[in-house]
């Protein structure tokens, strides 16, 4: 079963330390798997938002491309 | 010898056309900026339409200019319009009739791509290949569907140098039909409110005939590498961009990939106006006029209209509310000669973009006051801890309208 997970974080520090859009890049990069998840966002839905959970298959994969674009890796609490 | 001094600027209309093909100036941080863009969508295969947007501007061109011109004058014709046009150096001696290969040191696309991203895991002068395919095919009698052109080694990866190469057989990249001319949308102008709009744009028409090649091929000018581009080149990378994102997610996709187009041309009014700003030209002409930061941005209005972009202008200027419209504008004129139907919505992405970035550079940096943020980084951590400027597109030409009109807002 494909758990949830709470994405924001994950932009937030993506938002911190990349460039002006890198959020919208990441969108383009994955915009066919947030299809496939029926998650149809813009960067500007995700900077309102305190909680986004996504499916986890749909996390490690934004989270791999925010780290590929920043070029460093991402930690936060519980992430290990 | 081929010099752009030989075409005349189009002072009315703020055009400048050369053999068919309408030419502009970007930076090689718009250029970067678009091509990673589009490559970032790899879902897409874009590598067909980046070459032959590339080829159909150049084969049009040569076209015209090479009318009644021997094959070698051609291949030398392409090879000083390459160099002229800041793209880099290129000798096509060692294409013959069958095709063949073109090695260079000096390319635009590799080098800027290597100094704003570094390294990358794929060739990267797209334009290069295209403009080869072109030249070849001019210079022997071809169509371009009879062109198969391709860069097996690129120093954005790591290579000691570019190699092209170009066969006949069944092109491996976009054709397209053929483009109307160039129709200009005639009304009553705004002019720029700023008594010394004229003097400031007196002093700088013709300054553009300035920007060519150096030994290396190259233009560096005010702090960035501009290239004059084939204007349907660079718009029809856009507007295929956009048109593929909408193929595969609809209104979602064009949204998010208008986003990225937006931001290219933000990074280009930024990076080059800044340039512009801080240049002894600007020190000296247009400079002694200025009280206020809205007269920076008339001044510089007034002076890149000399340019080729089309008339700019402005009906509203302050730090929290800014209308700026452009008169034939260079994406809107592109789209006209490549389409048959209207827009749905304005697509002069990288005019509105450019427009941001000034309103960024003017009113949330200290340029006014000496202190400019010129670097990568320094764009990149001002972007990410400021309020940032919204890009509204009110009006288009190609949707309908008779200029461009964009809003940008906090």
């Amino acid at each position: 079963m494909d758990g949830k997970r709470d994405v924001i974080p994950l932009f937030n520090w993506a938002r911190q330390n990349g460039e002006a859009k890198v959020i919208d890049r990441i969108l383009v990069k994955l915009m066919p798997e947030f299809i496939r998840h029926n998650c149809q966002i813009t960067a500007e839905d995700i900077s309102q938002k305190e909680r986004l959970d996504v499916p986890s298959s749909l996390y490690i994969n934004i989270k791999k491309s925010a780290e590929d674009i920043i070029g460093t890796a991402f930690t936060e609490k519980g992430d290990l | 010898m081929f010099s752009y001094k030989d075409y005349p600027f189009d002072t009315k209309h703020s055009a400048f056309e050369v053999g068919g093909e309408a030419m502009i100036f970007h930076c090689n941080h718009y250029l970067c900026y678009l091509q990673r863009s589009i490559l970032d969508a790899d879902y897409i295969d874009s590598r067909p339409f980046l070459i032959g947007a590339a080829a159909d501007s150049v084969y049009n061109q040569l076209l015209n200019l090479g009318k009644g011109k021997q094959t070698d004058e051609i291949k030398k014709l392409a090879e000083e319009i390459y160099k002229a046009s800041g793209y880099g150096l290129i000798n096509l001696d060692n294409i013959g009739e069958n095709g063949g290969e073109v090695r260079t040191t000096s390319s635009f696309y590799s080098k800027s791509w290597l100094m704003k991203f570094g390294q990358t895991k794929q060739p990267v002068d797209y334009f290069t290949s295209g403009f080869i395919a072109a030249a070849f095919a001019v210079a022997y009698g071809l169509s371009l569907g009879d062109v198969v052109a391709a860069q097996i080694a690129c120093m954005a990866i790591g290579d000691a140098e570019n190699i092209h190469t170009v066969t006949k057989g069944k092109s491996n990249f976009t054709l397209y039909h053929p483009k109307k001319s160039t129709q200009f949308k005639e009304v009553e102008v705004v002019e720029i409110p700023w008594e010394h709009s004229t003097k400031v744009t007196e002093a700088f028409i013709g300054a553009h005939y300035m920007f060519v090649g150096n030994d290396d091929g190259l233009i560096p000018a005010f702090g960035v590498y501009v290239t004059r581009n084939y204007s349907d080149h660079v718009n029809r990378l856009q507007f295929e961009f956009i048109s593929e994102m909408r193929k595969v997610a609809g209104s979602y996709g064009a949204k998010l990939g208008t986003e990225l187009m937006l931001e290219a041309g933000h990074a280009c009014g930024f990076f080059t106006y800044g340039g512009i700003m801080t240049s002894v030209e600007w020190n000296t002409a247009v400079k002694p006029y200025l009280k206020t930061k809205e007269d920076w941005i008339y001044g510089l209005l007034s002076l890149i209209n000399t340019m080729g972009w089309g008339y700019h202008t402005a009906l509203e200027v302050s730090p929290e509310r800014s209308v700026f419209r452009n008169y034939n504008d260079f994406e809107d004129m592109s789209y006209l000669r490549m389409h048959d139907t209207q827009a749905e919505e304005p697509i002069s992405w990288a005019n509105s973009g450019g427009f941001t970035g000034l309103c960024h550079l003017i009113y949330k940096t200290g340029i006014t006051d000496g202190k400019p943020v010129d670097t990568e980084e320094g764009f990149r951590q001002m972007r990410r801890s400021i309020q940032g400027y919204k890009t509204n597109l009110l009006k288009g030409i190609a949707n309908g309208n008779d200029y461009l009109e964009v809003e940008i807002s906090l």
